[in-house]
């Protein structure tokens, strides 16, 4: 625990930049920062390293990574030699290389194959038979290993040291570091920088990192931005100093186990296995029966550990992502997000956090952090709308999450202003009469909508004698036309009969069919393409809204179609968007 | 009454100009379900197996099934079903877009080509009103422009099938493209079409397929969506990164076939990836009918060599002008999708075709000197050039060459 005097300091200032979260990537950020000559505090709910980084297993490879991954790790591996001296503390590296081992006949064409794809990128791995690996590892089990793959320059070294390592040299080059210190909520104040909230007062700061591992997802959500972190539970068991039984890291193809010996001379092995959930503490109870199989199966490899004592477990949570690398991205102006490591980030941390560091210096994202954007999972969380099988619900569920605007708002997608959870609107988002708002810009020309409208309203499916109607323009523009209830309807001043009267809270403009002659005067009139002549009824018909429930934007995926209240400055600019689009679409309309 | 189809199937013998209507046989319809089964029945039943592919005896057939066109979720494509020339069986190619669905509303769930016209024809129906026409202004043009110069001439609302150069030559590799750049490509149903002297189907349809229950269809439907929406897969990555989205996942797993299936891991496949499409060329997502994912890739090309516009490519034509030919200039398989495009080929024969001819060059088998240049895998330009050399003879008859 750091003196309070600290985190007073930083209360009465605004620091350049705070990170959240006090594990390698945090300290590393830190480090390097304050080495540029920042000023930097950093906030760490618990203590430094309490969190994945000071419970990983101490793997430094690049090999067995996805492609994205290997520049950073190769950058990661020329790095390490360098940090016991830079930082002043014995990190225990060392590099005798990492094997990865084959344990069933099924695995070894598969293996093969991912070696070459790592050759293709440069990565020095090679495939070792039995023979060559047990002879490289005498006290490997024979029988339980059929080969490996062996990337020379991986290695290990102690996690927990490196962290901390990171965190004392960072202090000594002028960060600050507040523990015990949970942030809850990060807002943006009006004079542009950032407010932290936190359980020892609110931090000010230009830019935020957030670096907080298993608490990411909640921080970032609380922002409004929703990243789609899982926390993934990894075991880790050590057993007491043995005599040396080898140097290099292992992992295995086809199971999440990983070994390596320590400086010391205990086994430190284990792998990740549950899902928790993020409401769960940080030190979750070890499960004794992820322990049993990871013990079990270290002896299978490496007999002599049968006679070894476990002297201590732990667990920890990392949380990952649906494509198993990180997130490191800007989220807006005053936040960078580096999340969701998948259980491997412990040796790329440094250098994820040398270049967060370079980033905030130059205002340019390296090159090497490009494949970690987060606009990757777009599409992908925009799906989170769940229909629920009725067209209120649906709505209710949706008026909660878009909050973009009608017309060419795809940038940023996603952004959530209310609560995911609260399934009614907020007040000014149900205020006012509701409107079918058309993005043509996440059209996909689907033609659902016209679909939906066809046996909505006539029980049967079919392209004509629709109320909403998909119009092309050309290859790359569509968007479905119907009524927008037009406040001063030509529509309506056109009909002689009455035949087009508005009611209802949405203000809407129906047809009496009874009053309609089909002299097609509204037909011509509307600007729009709104209203359309159905045969089979001799009389016009247009869009109803469906009595306030629209099917068109219920059966929208895309999010192309949306039925919702529009503000003043909204609305005006839909209308000139509206002529716009019908200029634009031209002959298609017809 | 019919639910989900529409009862009818139109056949059309170009032989003697007749057209006529038979009624669907619900019981037949039922046991072999949707447009593949149906039509596959009928080639059985009413063609001997034994009839030269590219001979008059040959039937053609388009089918829908019984959820195109109703808005079940995606169901939107259409079969096309005859005598394969290419493979000597029966073919079974298929294709998304709005055609199937326009058949529907016209109100066919099959349509039997039968004969050969004594002059290039093409076929404007409008719902009940079916009409054979004279195509001989349209030999010789392009998808694209058949599609266009159909529509001109008959309604603008009308969604064409048709055969591009390749299927008029009889090419093995041709197929029937609809929707302008869709093309229900495998097995050589392009040639049949030619074979028939058939250029075009224009559809235009107004008709309604009945639901025997409405309402619980569409919750079932809305049911499905969620599904869709809810996967990752279906709405994450075909969305973000379309069909290709499976070449760096194929190529992780190492079996991504490479230079003519000889290597199994591509070293080019990140370059070429539907990532890369998405990050480079990508304008746009297109839907087809009622889907909502929206996996079709509107790209374009901008500049250089390789410029031009439209649809793909797709997972298959990134891996056989790609992968199997070792080139991983993205630009240039795009250029080689919309060549295959615009002469009316299945790109993923024509792609193998090319990676072929270049292991045979590389092997020695065949010389330079019948090539005209050196074809070595990974060069774009010569995969370009060969894939040229795939173009129908006379297709640009007096035209700038695309």
């Amino acid at each position: 625990m750091i003196g309070n005097w600290q985190w007073v300091m930083a209360f009465n200032g605004t620091s350049d930049v705070i990170i959240i979260g006090g594990g390698i990537v945090g300290c590393a950020a830190a480090y390097y920062l304050a080495k540029r000559g920042a000023n930097v505090t950093l906030l760490e709910r618990g203590g430094v390293g309490s969190g994945a980084s000071g419970r990983s297993g101490g793997g430094v490879r690049q090999s067995a990574r996805v492609s994205a991954e290997i520049p950073l790790a190769a950058e990661s591996v020329a790095l390490f030699p360098t940090l016991s001296d830079e930082l002043g503390v014995d990190i225990e590296y060392v590099r005798r290389g990492n094997l990865r081992l084959v344990e069933s006949v099924d695995h070894i064409r598969p293996m093969q194959v991912d070696i070459k794809r790592q050759q293709a990128l440069g990565l020095d791995v090679q495939w070792l038979g039995q023979a060559e690996v047990c002879e490289m590892v005498p006290s490997l089990q024979r029988e339980s290993v059929l080969g490996a793959s062996f990337c020379p320059t991986d290695g290990h070294a102690n996690p927990l040291k490196l962290t901390t390592g990171f965190a004392s040299a960072a202090r000594r080059a002028g960060a600050q570091f507040v523990t015990g210190c949970e942030v809850r909520s990060v807002r943006q104040a009006d004079s542009g920088e950032a407010v932290l909230e936190t359980s020892r007062g609110d931090f000010r700061a230009k830019t935020v990192i957030v670096a907080a591992g298993a608490g990411a997802q909640k921080l970032c959500l609380s922002m409004g931005f929703d990243l789609p972190l899982a926390n993934m539970r990894y075991e880790s068991l050590i057993t007491e100093a043995v005599p040396p039984l080898f140097s290099q890291m292992f992992g295995v193809a086809a199971a999440d186990l990983f070994f390596r010996q320590t400086q010391h001379g205990s086994v430190h092995f284990g792998g990740g296995l549950v899902q928790q959930s993020e409401s769960e503490a940080t030190t979750p109870p070890s499960a004794c029966e992820n322990l049993q199989l990871a013990a079990e199966h270290i002896v299978r490899l490496i007999p002599q550990l049968g006679r070894a004592n476990l002297v201590r477990t732990w667990g920890g949570l990392d949380p990952s992502t649906p494509d198993g690398i990180p997130i490191i991205d800007r989220l807006d102006e005053n936040v960078l997000v580096a999340a969701g490591f998948c259980g491997h980030g412990f040796a790329i941390g440094p250098v994820v956090g040398r270049r967060l560091a370079e980033w905030i210096a130059n205002g340019e994202k390296p090159q090497t952090l490009a494949p970690f954007k987060r606009s990757r999972f777009d599409s992908w969380l925009q799906t989170k709308w769940t229909p629920t099988g009725s067209f209120e619900a649906v709505l209710a569920t949706e008026a909660t999450q878009v909050a973009d605007s009608g017309n060419g708002a795809t940038g940023d997608g996603w952004r959530v202003t209310a609560s995911r959870d609260t399934r009614h609107p907020s007040p000014e988002e149900a205020a006012g009469p509701k409107i079918i708002v058309v993005d043509p810009s996440k059209c996909t020309g689907c033609r659902m909508c016209e679909m939906a409208c066809s046996i909505h309203h006539t029980h049967t499916a079919r392209q004509t004698q629709v109320r909403i109607k998909v119009a092309y323009a050309s290859d790359d523009f569509y968007m479905p036309i119907a009524c927008i209830h037009c406040e001063e309807a030509y529509c309506m001043e056109a009909c002689v009969f009455e035949a087009l009267v508005r009611d209802g809270p949405n203000a809407v403009i129906r047809v009496v069919d009874e009053n309609c002659t089909a002299c097609m005067l509204c037909v011509d009139a509307c600007p729009y393409g709104g209203i359309t002549y159905s045969e089979e009824k001799d009389a016009v018909i247009k869009c109803d809204l469906c009595g306030g429930d629209p099917a068109c934007a219920a059966y929208c995926a895309p999010g192309a179609i949306r039925f919702r209240a529009v503000a003043e400055a909204e609305w005006e600019r839909m209308k000139a968007n509206a002529m716009d689009n019908v200029g634009k679409l031209g002959q298609g309309l017809k | 009454m019919y639910h989900g189809y529409t009862g009818t199937i139109l056949r059309i013998n170009l032989t003697d100009r007749r057209v006529s209507k038979e009624p669907l046989d619900l019981s037949l319809a039922e046991k072999f379900v949707g447009g593949r089964g149906l039509t596959s029945y009928l080639l059985y039943r009413e063609m001997d197996p034994a009839v030269d592919a590219l001979s008059p005896e040959n039937k053609l057939m388009f089918g829908t099934g019984p959820l195109t066109a109703t808005g079940a979720v995606a169901a939107s494509r259409y079969v096309v079903v005859c005598k394969a020339p290419l493979t000597g069986t029966i073919a079974c190619s298929n294709s998304g877009g709005f055609f199937g669905p326009e058949m529907k509303f016209a109100g066919y769930d099959v349509i039997i080509f039968e004969g050969k016209a004594d002059k290039p024809v093409y076929i404007w129906i409008e719902d009940d009103k079916v009409e054979i026409r004279s195509a001989e202004k349209l030999m010789g043009l392009t998808p694209e422009e058949t599609e266009d110069a159909v529509r001109a001439a008959t309604s603008q609302l009308a969604k064409v099938a048709c055969i591009g150069p390749a299927g008029e030559k009889l090419s093995l590799l041709a197929g029937v493209v609809n929707d302008r750049q869709r093309l229900a490509a495998r097995s050589g149903v392009g040639a049949v079409m030619g074979s028939k002297n058939l250029k075009a189907v224009a559809v235009l349809g107004t008709g309604s397929i009945c639901l025997a229950d409405p309402e619980g269809f569409w919750l079932a439907a809305l049911d499905v969506l969620k599904k869709i929406v809810n996967d990752p897969v279906s709405f994450g990555s075909f969305r973000a990164y379309g069909t290709a989205n499976l070449v760096n996942l194929i190529n992780e797993m190492g079996a991504y076939p490479t230079r003519n299936f000889l290597e199994e891991v591509f070293e080019g496949a990140p370059a070429t990836s539907g990532e890369a499409i998405a990050e480079r060329i990508l304008l746009k997502n297109r839907a087809c009918f009622a889907c909502p994912i929206a996996c079709t890739r509107v790209s374009e090309v901008k500049d250089g060599p390789y410029s031009g516009r439209g649809e793909g490519p797709e997972y298959e034509t990134t891996w056989s002008f790609g992968a199997m030919c070792g080139v991983s200039n993205l630009d240039a398989v795009a250029k080689a999708n919309f060549l295959c495009r615009d002469y009316g080929i299945d790109s993923m024969s024509a792609g193998a075709t090319v990676a072929c001819a270049m292991e045979l060059y590389e092997k020695g088998y065949v010389p330079q000197s019948d090539i005209g240049f050196p074809l070595r895998f990974g060069d774009a330009d010569a995969m370009i050039r060969a894939g040229r050399a795939l173009r129908p003879p006379r297709m640009f008859h007096g035209r700038e060459e695309t």
